[in-house]
């Protein structure tokens, strides 16, 4: 466990996975047992009873009434990106900034290490600790559905699993690589913040105002539609583009982190 | 040849933002010597040793190791260095042992032979949480993790904070027995008596700029020695005269005192032809010096 950055970042992590792991589970694979009992004239007054703005987050209301349906966009949907994107967040400062604020960097960085390797393995440990959770769920998942009678959708689960996953990293690795290059703990929080919440507003309101529709393209969330995998394969566009932003972070980070002091007041 | 030079430090200035931190800083620390590093608070001794340490980039200068470059070489020169700083911070959610063997994974250290010596020597807590241990049962993780690849230049900031006494000696003899095994240890303080102490060579700072570099032993011998004269009361004492060189003279009702440079034949004459019951003359003490040269820096 204390072998390498790698695997001592996983260890630091393991109550985190666990939290987040079972947390997801409760709020993602809970909501999946409710189908049954939603299904029917439940689901329809649910339907119904929800606004119009929240049919551009949560896509195509007329899909719920399946249960890949029901997956794709109540059970993912806005509980995923609620459940998801403050763990990326969080995740992401936490091993961006966590040591450095805690004036504990010093004592790594005054080994042989060069400081690239400690950006590059915190980065992966992040990454596996994203597939962990999702894992999690996903497993959570094969075993619900039979529970409830219902088959277990493999394609779209996996569609969805991967999409997730990707999502909650590109999140993951732009706080990581803001907090790491600039060393402002504020900063690393607040734009992912900002850009999901205004990504938030963006497909809340694009149905209604149509200059919106244009700036659909800047919404971090518009790269993260489990319902549309209902009825199509992967967007391949979303998956460059979250790659992207996942990549561009980490070659940013490593390169401004070699440049820049350590400081003390993260 | 390189290695004539263990540390060499070249028109180093450090700014942030409009803090001029270090000013065109030179001087340079010869092997198998401990090395002081003296100056007030905001000195600029930790803004150094971040340097040294490639913690932070200079604004202008050079630092070299061992005659390598510390930046270009950071890594490779972290295998000859050990590192403690007295207000460092450790990883509070594992154990001492944890910590340590993370530590020798990340150094390369095969062999923990020495670890385990410097387990047992520091009398070291291993087996608990680094973060329900005291100050100074951390410091010692610390000074572990700092000794055990045996470097060759031991960098120290202001290491013996939070040490009791019965420590700080343990400490400073652990540092005298790197020095004689060949290594050098360089180590910033503004403790007078701990410079005293260990130190070989001191160099004094203030407000960003060295004030000189001086060997302990030459300072000592430079320092004043304080001379305190008791004597029987009713009984009134001149000032002893200019040409002994006194200064600081103060008198209370049974006692006269005053500085001079030496004790030599000249003073002791003068005593002797004084009324008095009792002598006392205390050693060189590198206080007064300390004293001195920031007073006479106040004035000018
Ligand atoms: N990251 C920083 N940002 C701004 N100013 C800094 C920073 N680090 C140090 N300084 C300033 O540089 C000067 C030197 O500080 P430094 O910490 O090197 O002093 P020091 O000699 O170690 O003092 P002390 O004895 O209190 O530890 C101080 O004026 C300090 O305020
Ligand atoms: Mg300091």
């Amino acid at each position: 466990m204390f072998r390498s950055i790698f695997t001592k970042t996983l260890y630091d992590k393991r109550w985190f996975m666990l939290g987040w792991g079972l947390g997801a589970v409760s709020l993602l694979a809970l909501t999946a047992a409710f189908f049954p009992s939603l299904s029917g004239n439940g689901m329809d007054a649910l339907v119904k009873s929800l606004p119009p703005e929240l049919e551009g987050i949560l896509g195509d209301v007329e899909d719920w009434s399946t249960y890949p349906g029901y997956l794709a966009s109540a059970v993912f949907g806005l509980r995923g990106e609620m459940l998801f994107v403050p763990m990326a967040i969080l995740l992401g400062v936490g091993l961006g900034m966590g040591d450095e604020s805690n004036r504990r960097l010093y004592q790594l960085l005054a080994k042989p290490v060069s400081r690239r390797r400690v950006v590059l393995e915190r980065w992966l440990a992040g990454l596996v600790v994203i597939a962990v959770v999702t894992g999690i769920v996903y497993a959570s998942l094969v075993v619900v559905s039979p529970m409830i009678g219902e088959d277990v959708p493999y394609e779209l689960l996996n569609g969805i699993t991967v999409i997730t996953a990707l999502f909650t990293a590109a999140l993951f690795s732009l706080t990581y690589g803001l907090g790491v290059a600039t060393g402002r703990k504020n900063l690393a929080i607040l734009v992912p913040v900002v850009w999901t919440m205004g990504s938030l507003l963006v497909d809340a309101f694009k149905l209604q105002i149509d200059w919106l529709k244009d700036l659909e393209w800047v919404s971090l969330l518009s790269y993260y539609k489990t319902a549309d995998l209902v009825h199509d394969d992967i967007n391949l566009n979303h998956v460059v583009v979250l790659g992207c932003i996942a990549l561009i972070s980490l070659i940013v980070a490593l390169i401004a982190f070699q440049n820049r002091d350590i400081h003390e007041e993260a | 040849m390189a290695d004539s030079i263990a540390i060499n430090v070249e028109g180093v200035s450090k700014r942030f933002g409009k803090t001029l931190a270090l000013d065109q800083v030179s001087f340079q620390v010869k092997p198998a010597t401990v090395h002081g590093f003296l100056g007030p608070n905001g000195a600029g001794k930790t803004t150094t040793i971040k340097l040294l340490m490639d913690f932070i980039r200079p604004s202008k200068g050079k630092l070299e190791i061992l005659g390598k470059d510390t930046r270009a070489n950071s890594v490779v020169l972290k295998r000859r260095i050990g590192y403690l700083s007295g207000d460092f911070e450790l990883y509070n959610n594992l154990t001492g042992s944890q910590y340590i063997k993370y530590m020798s994974h990340l150094s390369g250290v095969k062999n923990q032979s020495r670890t385990l010596e410097l387990v047992e020597d520091l009398n070291a807590v291993m087996d608990r949480k680094i973060g329900l241990l005291s100050r100074g049962n951390k410091q010692k993780i610390g000074l572990i993790a700092a000794l055990m690849n045996d470097p060759d230049i031991l960098i120290l900031d202001e290491p013996t904070t939070g040490l009791d006494p019965l420590m700080q000696q343990k400490f400073y003899k652990a540092v005298r027995d790197h020095a004689k095994r060949g290594k050098t240890v360089f180590m910033s303080s503004h403790i007078l008596s701990e410079v005293q102490e260990v130190c070989d060579h001191v160099t004094f700072m203030k407000k960003g700029k060295v004030l000189e570099t001086v060997e302990v032993s030459n300072l000592l011998a430079k320092a004043t020695r304080r001379v305190v004269l008791t004597v029987d009361k009713n009984v009134t004492m001149m000032a002893p005269p200019k040409v002994l060189g006194a200064s600081n003279v103060s008198h209370t009702k049974h006692t006269l005192s005053f500085d001079v440079p030496q004790a030599d034949r000249k003073v002791m004459r003068w005593i002797a032809m004084q009324p008095v019951k009792d002598v006392t003359i205390n050693e060189a003490d590198l206080d007064s010096v300390f004293m001195n040269l920031y007073e006479d820096e106040e004035e000018v």
